[in-house]
């Protein structure tokens, strides 16, 4: 009688010991997954505001070839301003898609000043742009494969029990989104 | 003795309860053969270098890794297959793990023939000297010319010197 209830006991301790350590190596992984998610979203607000830092350039630029589209020289300049203000995800991403809306109709406009096309500075800076979308691309792809990671975590059976208790909240995906600038640089037919 | 079985059982359930499998990341991968005789710094697999140029890249990339740790890998493909050049240079770029992790100096050359596009990759430990702008101007003015008369080797070897003229200006 002695020796069963020593192995019942037994047990018992057994198993409570391995449920706490799941539950700190569940804890510390959503951590650290949380932690992934963050990064992953700094890289893609560092290519919102490089690809803002581009426009004073690209402005200038232009500027110096007596172009006459006030109109889109201000929408360019909102645009900025509007990044520099942003504080939240929601704010910047809105801002961003903003400019890129700007991009688009600026790539139509200067299909008409044949002089632009042709400066080497501009290039240069279409190159950038490109650039900076394509990296942009790249990092909220990452964001968004780092974000599914977690999110399954979190609703998955058994982890889901500690992320609720914890309050570890769904984390959102990005939509994709058209390039404004398309790469010049890549053909050479 | 019964009291093992029960560790045995109680491990077993919970390892089936918490085994939350992590699933393996291979839909991101690009499908390569491997061949002795492609290295880290050169991998003409479109066979449109000649030994010159593989010797002369290959012995001028390990130079400069030993000297600044920066890695500069060459690679020829036929055809992308209908895929984004963008998005295949950025995967087997990160695929290949060029440049040292901590330090992020490498630079990818992919060249599709058939396809006749070409692209640079670079990394984050070398955008300072190689920002999109002065790569698009290296590709433009000192690559482009070449491979539109399919001279392959010189426009590969152009590009290449005027990386690393940039990389050292920069220093």
């Amino acid at each position: 009688m002695k020796k069963i209830v020593a192995g019942v006991g037994g047990v018992f301790i057994i198993i409570c010991v391995a449920v706490v350590a799941w539950f700190f190596s569940s804890y510390n992984s959503l951590i650290t997954q949380n932690e992934t998610v963050s990064n992953k979203w700094a890289q893609v607000e560092n290519n919102y505001q490089r690809r803002a830092d581009l426009i004073p350039n690209l402005v200038n630029t232009v500027e110096g070839y007596s172009i006459h589209e006030e109109k889109i020289m201000q929408d360019f300049a909102a645009a900025q301003s509007q990044m520099l203000s942003a504080k939240t995800p929601t704010a910047k991403a809105q801002a961003d898609s903003n400019l890129t809306g700007v991009l688009s109709r600026f790539m139509v406009v200067v299909q008409r000043y044949p002089e632009l096309k042709a400066d080497k500075q501009f290039t240069r800076l279409m190159d950038e742009l490109a650039g900076t979308e394509n990296r942009l691309s790249i990092a909220r792809k990452d964001y968004d494969d780092a974000a599914q990671q977690y999110n399954i975590d979190i609703k998955r059976i058994p982890t889901n029990f500690i992320a609720n208790i914890n309050g570890f909240q769904p984390k959102e995906y990005f939509k994709a989104e058209a390039a404004a600038a398309k790469a010049p640089t890549v053909n050479f037919n | 003795m019964k009291i093992v079985k029960y560790v045995l059982l109680c491990v077993f359930i919970l390892s089936v309860v918490t085994g939350c499998g992590s699933s393996a990341n291979d839909k991101n991968k690009i499908a390569l053969s491997s061949s002795p005789e492609y290295t880290t710094y050169v991998q003409d697999r479109a066979n449109v270098l000649d030994g010159k140029t593989k010797e002369y890249l290959e012995k001028n990339s390990h130079e400069l890794y030993q000297k600044q740790h920066v890695q500069i890998t060459v690679f020829t493909i036929k055809s992308l297959n209908g895929a984004d050049i963008k998005e295949y240079s950025n995967k087997l770029f990160r695929q290949l793990g060029i440049g040292d992790k901590d330090t992020n100096k490498g630079i990818l050359i992919l060249v599709a023939a058939d396809d006749k596009k070409a692209r640079i990759e670079v990394g984050y430990g070398l955008e300072g000297s190689l920002n999109d702008g002065k790569v698009g101007e290296i590709l433009r003015e000192k690559m482009f010319p070449s491979f539109k008369k399919k001279d392959y080797n010189q426009g590969i070897v152009n590009g290449y010197n005027a990386l690393i003229e940039a990389i050292n200006k920069e220093k």
